[in-house]
């Protein structure tokens, strides 16, 4: 994930970042266009509201994908209150994405 | 508001390739790109038709002509999507989903192409439209995928290396248009297999979450019917060119210019996928943008 200040998650970190953060942790892959979008997506909503980002690359982490229901990237999880408070599968716009962030 | 001297609407290969050209003859440059820069070429899993790199992945190649125009100076707007222009005046203006307005001298329109959908309206959820995205979930199952071109032999290939067990490839026309070199790969590995003259004539969701599709054969009327878990489809693309209906001289949706990359509106250029013409490949958009950057930069000169 290139969007700046994005912490790199794996199975021994992810926990604690969710215990800890609130935000948005992409679930994502390499070479994988639609990710890409949503990488610059997230880049741009977190530039308008304070959020703490995170990435996941699910063909390293494929428990952590299992773990949070997610079988296809990307896949953008909600952290609030320290758990995965909502998760979605696809593209969305920086105005669908901060609806959703704040609704949720 | 931004002010540029040139506008490049769409980041694909033409736009960026145009990019290079404006900002090389000192233009102020900026494009505008609706997801991110790349384009369709983005999508496609190996590149071995452009010249210097006899296999590469199109993503590798898209970032390093992004990297070259970002080097160059031009600003690049991603997630950025035109909805409106006015290119009644002498500044051509442009109006984003971000809300923002940018004037421009002249505007080069490479908005390219989009993946036409599935043909058939369906409640079935597993309808795709990218094997590196939604492949991955396939490993050890069974596809269905719409469409023998390029797009069609190139996925289906990835899907079986990912570990799909078994493709199937549903081809409308009698033959596939596929280059014969991946349709040989493809028939070779034994886990493709390829029906022409057929078309997708419904597909329903199952309750365990797989797919009923029904497959008619246009030749003899047979149908076929065969449980999917999944559909992945690449049957072609249509041109992006709604914010410029009513602007734009368009055919069948395509925009038509001259061969000096005009429109019919001076200081409005066209080049790549989305205007009419017969042959669209990576270069042929990289010719187009040529053409174009170097006419909006006449133009603009003549303007000043």
């Amino acid at each position: 994930m290139s969007v700046e200040n994005v912490t790199r998650l794996d199975s021994s970190s992810f926990d604690d970042f969710v215990r800890s953060h609130e935000g948005i942790v992409l679930f994502h892959k390499k070479l994988c266009p639609h990710c890409k979008v949503m990488e610059t997506v997230l880049g741009k909503v977190a530039a308008q509201i304070p959020m703490s980002l995170a990435a996941v690359d699910s063909e390293e982490e494929p428990a952590l994908m299992e773990k949070v229901g997610a079988e296809r990237v990307p896949t953008l999880a909600l952290i609030r209150g320290g758990e995965v408070r909502a998760v979605f599968t696809g593209i969305r716009n920086p105005r669908e994405v901060m609806a959703w962030y704040q609704g949720n | 508001m931004k002010t540029y001297d040139l506008v490049i609407v769409g980041g694909g290969v033409c736009g960026m390739t145009a990019a290079v050209y404006a900002a090389r003859a000192s233009l102020s440059a900026c494009i505008l790109e609706k997801d991110v820069c790349g384009g369709l070429v983005n999508w496609t899993h190996t590149v071995e038709n452009f010249p210097s790199h006899k296999s590469i992945h199109g993503m590798d190649l898209m970032s390093l002509c992004r990297e070259q125009v970002e080097e160059l100076g031009v600003s690049i707007e991603e997630v950025e999507d035109v909805e409106r222009v006015d290119f009644s005046g002498a500044e051509k203006r442009l109006f984003t989903s971000s809300g923002e307005e940018y004037t421009a001298g002249a505007v080069i329109v490479a908005t390219g192409r989009k993946p036409r959908p599935l043909p058939v309206q369906t409640s079935f959820e597993r309808v795709h439209y990218c094997s590196v995205c939604d492949g991955a979930a396939y490993r050890g199952k069974n596809v269905i995928v719409i469409g023998g071109g390029n797009s069609g032999f190139d996925e289906s290939l990835y899907l079986t290396g990912l570990g799909v067990s078994h493709v199937h490839i549903v081809e409308a026309f009698p033959t596939c248009i596929a280059a014969a070199s991946t349709q040989d790969k493809a028939r070779a590995g034994g886990k493709i297999s390829v029906s022409v003259s057929t078309e997708l004539v419904s597909v329903a969701a199952l309750p365990d979450g797989r797919g009923r599709v029904l497959l008619r054969n246009t030749a003899t009327g047979a149908e076929d019917v065969e449980e999917t878990d999944g559909i992945f489809c690449f049957i072609g693309q249509s041109p992006n060119t709604r914010p410029f209906e009513g602007e734009l001289d368009l055919k069948d949706g395509y925009i038509r210019v001259n061969a000096d990359m005009e429109t019919r509106i001076p200081g409005v250029f066209a080049a790549g996928d989305v205007i009419v013409k017969k042959w669209r490949q990576i270069t042929t958009a990289m010719g187009d943008a040529t053409i174009a950057a170097l006419q909006a930069e006449k133009y603009l000169r003549a303007m000043k």
